[in-house]
């Protein structure tokens, strides 16, 4: 060894000390940095050049960066980031519905709905009285409206959720667009031999925001150093390449959004019922409702008309308005007709005998089911009694309803009344459904069964009646729920007496349907519950606080679930940073470290350098 | 587990264990601001359900309440009018009695039997009581008014007027009252049942004061007796009155008592303790107080202040 190679040592030694505050500076720079893994250098002495030469080593080099990281918790804070995803905007979503139920503070429909039943009581107590009528009206009114507004609001909270699919779509393409790229510099990165710890840390990073936005599953190649993310079980991101998602509206379920993945080769594949988790699977279900496998199969499908008709192995517990979705495919349900079979608009391909199939069940569509059988529930009760009463001038039944109901479609009429079965001048499948209510003369009746132009219902008529009808669909029936008009301009027409009221001797003191009416507050089964063609279900009340408790638990679920995630998580990324995160402590031990060695090469230089002088003065 | 203390971990469960303090606190002050521990429906789904049924249910209470209360005033309304005809049924007796009497003569007898008309006709407005726009005693006609007068007719043969004859327009439909929630109660009494059924009364009192007109001691004395039935015969219907009166006041006691029990039920389901939730109150400030200041502590010490 001679002094110059000394002094190449200690240059050399000097550059690789410089490199590692470079490190310790990166790692403390990135101390606040989500998802960053402290990195950490391999230092190793350089052996003499040439083998057997006894002039000793030539100081320090780099031998590489290493970032600390344990991909097993990396993947699990992945994992429970679409748990949290999830439960994070469906507590978020129901939390919007609860408010728009506001009972707890006594503003809701609970309230509007005893109020209204309570003018009935005042009308009986003095059944002349016009302002006292006029009250009942109003009450009337708004306790429609109330049931209107809360369900054109939850069809609002569905269509931000139908927008909010639109807007995540793009943002999980960039992001799996990233990805992509990603995996191809790590790749580049990793076969030129040089560590690509930041470009992993940032791939984590996206998988971890990608997961929380939609559910993933995904598995690291060893050939590459890539990852494949998969979405519903196809592949979204496979190393360089994206099967990008996109959204096509569905006009069987609203005009909303589903969701499609492009297929190499193929036409893009419907998954809207397959995204479960993430926020896109929050999103679908409270817009939707949770997708669940019907019971049963298909024994048999057939299309014509440009309907398809589904029979099913067993009871299918379907209502009109139903999402139906087999092989990829949804149709709502639009007709009802008996013996385990529903009738939906044409399925592209027709299902095969044995297909399975699926259905939504609870959140919003569910709410709103409820909303509409209560309303229901409402317009055959009440105009049930209300039209055989009589108003304050009425010589006769005038066969008023309370609330308004849909004239029959014109050149339609009642043929024939015999019973409980109804024969119509034509086919009436798909105006009339299971559950709706039909009144023929003054007498209203809840639809059982529909077949062509035969209908049959809950009750037999007493009268054989005709030609004339009216009905409401219990499908919508809160959207158009509303006060007769007639009843609304004028209040006189509330048929509060049992019997005829024109005239000298008229009974306009009479209050029996009145009374009757504000009965209806404690009657049983009045809601049809189970799409069944009768009543069924404990009092309005009691209906109306059941669809509170469902609301209230799936909020409280998702609430419970999203704080068990955020504890889960908090574990998982301390847990996480106790490995790969940086300790300002140890950075700074490390730097103090390095200083020492720093200086004492310095000093080292300068002694070199000083008997280089010596050398020199020799001379 | 022992981990590697790093940084970022104190300041994640630093956050972590802030926001759900914070929550806490959040939940006691609104427990302690609202006097209650129900405040959304999410809170607690069945207990929610049970309070909004007794909500209903209270509400329902209350307009049993006001039934009866305007059931009351009707009858008490019936009963006064009626105790009036009795009054002066009672007043028609005595004025018979004297009628009757050897020593009053025809033309006593006459001046009489006009004032009995008059009480006759006085009786009918009572009979024609209105309350609240409605014809008390026309049944479930409250808009007819029940008795009407024909003019007074010539008696050629005893050359005396005939009162006109008072008939009955209204009918014979009970009104009834929801006053609890199983219970329904008629509060009225027709008039043809109070007036007319048993006895017409204004028929009777006609026949009397024709008696007086024609100066028919032996008719008159006839019809006193008859007097004292139409007397009975109101007490009856003023006695059903009270009837019902009183078992109005009974159900609503009974709905009271319901009431105040509902109220308990469901104050005890929505309603916070309130020295439980100020004393919540008050350790939460204290568990956020202490997380605020271990907060503030985080990195005081660090080997960064010892660099020189």
């Amino acid at each position: 060894m001679n002094l110059f190679s000394a002094l190449e040592l200690g240059k050399n030694s000097i550059l690789t000390q410089q490199q590692v505050f470079q490190i310790i500076g990166h790692n403390i720079a990135n101390v606040n940095t989500e998802g960053y893994s402290r990195q950490v250098v391999d230092l190793e002495s350089i052996s003499s050049s040439v083998l057997g030469l006894k002039d000793g080593g030539r100081g320090v080099n780099l031998a590489g960066i290493r970032s600390i990281r344990d991909r097993f918790i990396d993947s699990q804070i992945t994992e429970r980031k679409q748990f949290k995803g999830y439960y994070e905007s469906l507590s978020g979503a129901m939390a919007a519905v609860e408010a728009l139920f506001d009972e707890a503070n006594g503003l809701g429909l609970s309230d509007s709905l005893s109020n209204f039943f309570n003018g009935w009581s005042d009308v009986s107590n003095n059944p002349t009285d016009i302002p006292t009528r006029n009250s009942l009206v109003s009450k009337a009114q708004s306790f429609a409206l109330a049931t209107r507004n809360s369900y054109q609001q939850l069809t609002d909270q569905q269509e931000v959720y139908d927008s909010g699919i639109g807007t995540l779509v793009d943002g999980i393409n960039s992001i799996a667009n990233e990805i992509a790229v990603l995996n191809e510099k790590i790749a580049y990165a990793e076969a030129s031999g040089n560590p690509a710890n930041d470009l992993l840390d940032a791939r984590e990073r996206r998988l971890r925001d990608l997961s929380e936005k939609i559910g993933i599953n995904f598995y690291y190649e060893q050939s590459n150093h890539s990852v494949t993310v998969e979405v519903a079980g196809r592949p979204l991101v496979s190393y360089s390449s994206v099967n990008e998602l996109s959204v096509q509206r569905n006009q069987y379920n609203s005009n909303y959004y589903d969701l499609y993945i492009e297929q190499y080769g193929l036409p893009p594949l419907n998954i809207t019922t397959e995204v479960v988790n993430g926020q896109m699977g929050a999103l679908i279900t409270a817009r939707d409702g949770q997708t669940v496998t019907g019971a049963g199969q298909i024994t048999a499908a057939a299309s014509a008309g440009g309907l398809t008709t589904l029979t099913f192995s067993q009871a299918h517990g379907l209502s009109v308005g139903d999402l139906i979705t087999i092989n990829g495919e949804t149709r709502s349900v639009t007709q009802l007709p008996a013996g385990n079979q529903v009738v939906t608009a044409n399925f592209t391909t027709i299902p095969a005998v044995g297909d399975a199939w699926r259905e939504r069940n609870g959140y919003i569509p569910e709410y709103k089911k409820q909303l509409n059988k209560l309303a229901g529930g409402l317009i055959y009760n009440l105009n049930a009694l209300h039209q055989q009463g009589y108003g304050l001038n009425d010589a006769v039944a005038p066969l008023r309803d309370f609330f308004r109901m849909s004239t029959a479609p014109a050149g339609v009429t009642v043929t024939g009344v015999a019973g409980n079965t109804v024969t119509f001048s034509a086919g009436v499948a798909g105006t009339l459904n299971v559950g709706d209510v039909l009144t023929i003369d003054g007498e209203t009746r809840l639809v059982s069964t529909v077949v062509g132009n035969t209908v049959t219902v809950n009750n037999a008529f007493a009268a054989a009646g005709g030609p004339n009808w009216e009905y409401a669909n219990i499908q919508g029936a809160a959207n158009t729920f509303e006060v007769d008009s007639a009843i609304a301009a004028d209040s006189s027409l509330i048929a509060a007496s049992s019997l005829p009221t024109a005239g000298v001797g008229g009974a306009v003191g009479n209050n029996d349907m009145a009374r009757q009416i504000a009965q209806l507050m404690d009657a049983n089964n009045v809601v049809d519950s189970d799409n069944s063609g009768s009543g069924d279900y404990g009092t309005f009340h009691e209906y109306l606080h059941a669809l509170y408790a469902d609301v209230g638990n799936a909020g409280s679920t998702a609430q419970y679930e999203f704080d068990a995630n955020g504890s889960m998580l908090t574990y998982l990324e301390n847990k996480r940073d106790s490995i790969s995160g940086v300790s300002l402590d140890e950075e700074t031990a490390n730097l103090m470290q390095f200083e020492k060695s720093f200086q004492a090469l310095g000093q080292f230089m300068a002694v070199i350098n000083q008997l280089t002088d010596v050398l020199m003065k020799i001379t | 587990m022992a981990m590697r203390p790093v940084e970022s971990t104190w300041y994640r469960d630093f956050i972590f264990n802030l926001t759900r303090t914070k929550t806490r606190y959040d939940e006691a002050i609104s427990q302690t601001t609202s006097g209650k521990k129900l405040n959304h429906l999410s809170d607690n789904p069945a207990d929610m359900a049970y309070v909004l049924t007794l909500r209903s249910k209270i509400g329902q209470i209350d307009q049993f309440e006001k039934n009866i209360n305007s059931a009351s005033g009707f009858l008490g309304a019936s009963e006064s009018a009626l105790n009036q005809v009795q009054n002066l049924l009672s007043s028609v007796v005595s004025l018979a009695e004297q009628g009757a009497s050897e020593s009053t003569g025809a033309e006593g007898r006459r001046i009489i039997a006009d004032n009995i008309d008059q009480v006759r006709d006085e009786l009918m407005n009572y009979a024609n009581t209105e309350f609240m726009g409605n014809y008390i005693f026309a049944g479930s006609a409250s808009d007819t008014i029940p008795f009407v007068k024909a003019a007074d007719t010539w008696d050629a043969v005893n050359n005396i007027w005939i009162p006109g004859v008072v008939s009955y327009q209204g009918n014979s439909d009970t009104i009834n009252i929801q006053a609890d929630f199983s219970a329904t109660l008629a509060t009225n009494v027709p008039g043809d049942q109070v007036f007319v059924n048993q006895n017409d009364i204004f028929d009777r009192l006609s026949i009397l004061i024709q008696a007086l007109r024609r100066n028919d001691t032996a008719g008159i004395g006839n019809q006193i007796g008859s007097m004292n039935q139409l007397i009975d015969q109101i007490s009856e219907s003023v006695g059903t009155i009270g009837n019902k009166t009183s078992h109005l006041t009974q159900i609503k006691g009974m709905l009271e008592n319901f009431k105040t029990a509902m109220q308990a039920k469901m104050s005890s389901l929505e309603d916070a303790d309130m020295a439980e939730a100020i004393s919540n109150l008050s350790r939460e400030e204290v568990a956020l107080q202490a997380a605020l200041q271990a907060g503030a502590r985080i990195q005081r010490f660090s080997l960064m202040n010892y660099l020189e």
